[in-house]
């Protein structure tokens, strides 16, 4: 029996169910992201908003657009309406204060000063994770003076990524830095919104990286800790299952994966191992066969 | 000790498998988490040191031998001691679970007395004379 | 020393060589060549598993099952299923992995011959497999074990498939299991805890 057909007067983009399948089916194969019959209305609202926007006569035309588009600027724009930028300064700051306590202790273990530590914000939206990260590190990582710290950051939204590198955020984004860490590191730059200081600005490496394309991720390797949190929940099995392989390759053996705080490796990778920190469990890529199990 | 109930943490891939250790295991006394992979195991594990692990061979994300290895290579887990269940009942699957680090084995299905018997005896817990 | 600035060059890291023909990379010394290489192999399954029996490294074992999860072909099943007779504990539990994840219409077709199997555990294996796999037949498949099969821990596999699946249909059959197995207190529990759990639906 069919599904009924949806109360609300919400837009409809005429697209019959096996169309929508198809286009969840193209979205989850070119980008990881997952959209089941349950987010219908979300994907349908955006759909519908990129129609009129493009002039597409009916579904088919835009789905044709979408998928014979080479410069693929149209999957971009529909990318950019459908990830979710909720995020804030200090976000779930327990696993920074594992990364400049203990994580990053065992990373540096047999380093040499002036060595180069790498570190990557993966899905880093409007960049406050990078930020965070960065802030943390100069202000609570007692060893930042004795090392070149690189502080990577990417994500396959656009115009998050924009808004990363412009580095202008609100009120509501700062609420859990002390008053003192504002002051240091942001300008007030109009009432209510704050810019992020040159000079951090111009050390996070912002770049647009979709997770499931080979090439774009090539330039990632020898990460010794990756965040990757609340990015995997949109994927759908297979694409998280990719999606940590991906990560397992860029990782120099015995880097750390730091996932969100409702996620786990248990469901996702058989690559890792957990590990216990005091403040947080962290995913390990093995340093040799022999830990490997 | 005391009287304070025994915990035992029991991984295992199957519901119908976990439902049933729980209830032989709490009817016995004793107080039961659960873990679907090695993986999940070895998480709950190293947050909260149980007093004895149930661990089933075959699992995916990793077996149940990965997951012992990896639990004795940890100091806080080192010394917990750990019953293998099986389907497998060769001596060699035997030989496998002692080397990867079990105190013990059994064959499934394991029955009550035999599960709860074994139990008490990786946890220290007295053992009454049975008939 | 502390934060670089982006953009600097980084000394220590060199970007990995083109990729040269992805059969002969496949076999080379470098894991990460062999990984892109596996990622390029999807359409020769054969290739694929004929190098997961001598692969050592777990990212390029992964690489090249998510290929032939990604491939999904029959060929790609076919190749994958003579691991669960193997004694290497992590790749059979890897393979049967990854065939849950491929169509099911490539897997199944592939499972009546290993149902029948003499090794109790391969058939226990194909059991869970068929639970796992979103097929039209799966029901009548693990019905049929538990009408059937005479290992008891196979029949219990079905049973635990039966669970997750919830069907009420199936709770018959799970009677005439128990009323195969009268003595045994392990099967005696399961199939309450199967009729608990799926009447509550």
């Amino acid at each position: 029996m069919a599904a009924p057909r949806s109360e609300s007067a919400g837009p409809s983009s005429g697209a019959s169910p096996a169309e929508y399948e198809a286009l969840c089916s193209y979205l989850r194969q070119r980008t990881g992201l997952s959209f089941g019959e349950n987010k219908r209305y979300y994907v349908e609202r955006r759909v519908v908003e990129r129609m009129g926007a493009v002039g597409a006569r009916d579904f088919t035309a835009y789905l044709d657009l979408l998928r014979r588009q080479t410069s693929g600027e149209e999957l971009q724009l529909l990318v950019n309406l459908m990830t979710v930028n909720e995020t804030y300064f200090f976000r779930e700051k327990y696993q920074f204060d594992c990364l400049v306590n203990s994580a990053l202790d065992e990373v540096v273990r047999g380093r040499k000063p002036g060595d180069r530590i790498r570190v990557w914000s993966a899905g880093c939206s409007t960049g406050e994770e990078p930020y965070s990260i960065a802030i943390m590190l100069l202000e609570f990582w007692k060893r930042v003076d004795e090392f070149e710290i690189e502080v990577r950051a990417s994500d396959i939204d656009s115009r998050a990524l924009a808004r990363a590198r412009e580095g202008i955020y609100e009120e509501r984004s700062l609420q859990f830095l002390p008053p003192h860490l504002i002051t240091k590191y942001f300008a007030q730059v109009a009432p209510g919104r704050w810019q992020i200081i040159d000079e951090l600005r111009e050390s996070i490496d912002f770049s647009h990286v979709n997770l499931m394309d080979a090439n774009g991720m090539a330039r990632f390797h020898d990460l010794d800790v990756i965040f990757c949190r609340n990015l995997l929940i949109y994927f759908d099995d297979l694409g998280r299952r990719e999606a940590a392989s991906a990560f397992y390759d860029a990782l120099a053996p015995g880097g750390f994966v730091f996932l969100g705080h409702s996620e786990s490796m248990s469901r996702m990778s058989s690559l890792y191992l957990p590990r216990r920190f005091p403040e947080a469990i962290v995913y390990q890529k093995p340093r040799s066969d022999a830990d490997a199990g | 000790m005391g009287d304070a109930a025994r915990r035992v943490l029991v991984v295992d891939d199957a519901v119908t498998v976990r439902a049933y250790v729980r209830q032989v295991l709490e009817a016995d006394g004793f107080a039961v988490e659960e873990a679907v992979n090695g993986i999940e195991g070895l998480e709950r594990a190293l947050g909260s040191p149980p007093d004895l692990l149930v661990v089933d061979v075959n699992m995916p994300k990793m077996d149940g031998y990965a997951m012992l290895r990896a639990v004795r290579r940890e100091e806080t887990l080192r010394d917990v001691p750990a019953l293998m269940v099986s389907t497998e009942a060769k001596e060699s699957d035997r030989l496998k679970a002692l080397a990867a680090g079990a105190n013990w084995y059994l064959v499934k299905p394991a029955r009550p007395q035999a599960l709860a018997l074994a139990a008490r005896l990786l946890t220290g817990r007295p053992v009454e004379a049975t008939p | 020393m502390g934060l670089i600035k982006a953009g600097s060059k980084d000394k220590g890291a060199e970007a990995p060589p083109p990729a040269g023909d992805p059969l002969e990379a496949l076999e080379t010394g470098d894991a990460s060549a062999r990984r892109r290489a596996a990622q390029a192999l999807a359409a020769r399954p054969e290739v694929l598993c004929a190098r997961l029996t001598r692969e050592p490294d777990p990212g390029v074992r992964e690489a090249i099952l998510t290929a032939l999860v990604r491939g999904g072909s029959p060929e790609a099943a076919a190749c994958l299923l003579p691991f669960l007779e193997g004694e290497d504990v992590s790749l059979r539990n890897a393979a049967i992995e990854a065939l849950q994840q491929m169509p099911p219409d490539s897997v199944m077709p592939h499972l009546d011959t290993l149902l029948a199997h003499e090794d109790s555990d391969v058939r226990i294996f194909t059991v869970q497999l068929v639970a796992k796999l979103p097929h039209p037949e799966r029901l009548d498949r693990l019905v049929a074990v538990m009408e059937r099969e005479p290992h008891v821990n196979v029949c219990l596999a079905a049973v635990e498939g039966v669970v997750e699946l919830g069907r009420l249909e199936a709770l018959p059959a799970l009677d005439r299991l128990k009323a195969r197995f009268p003595d045994d207190p392990v099967v005696a529990f399961t199939v309450e805890a199967a009729h608990r759990r799926v009447g509550q639906d």
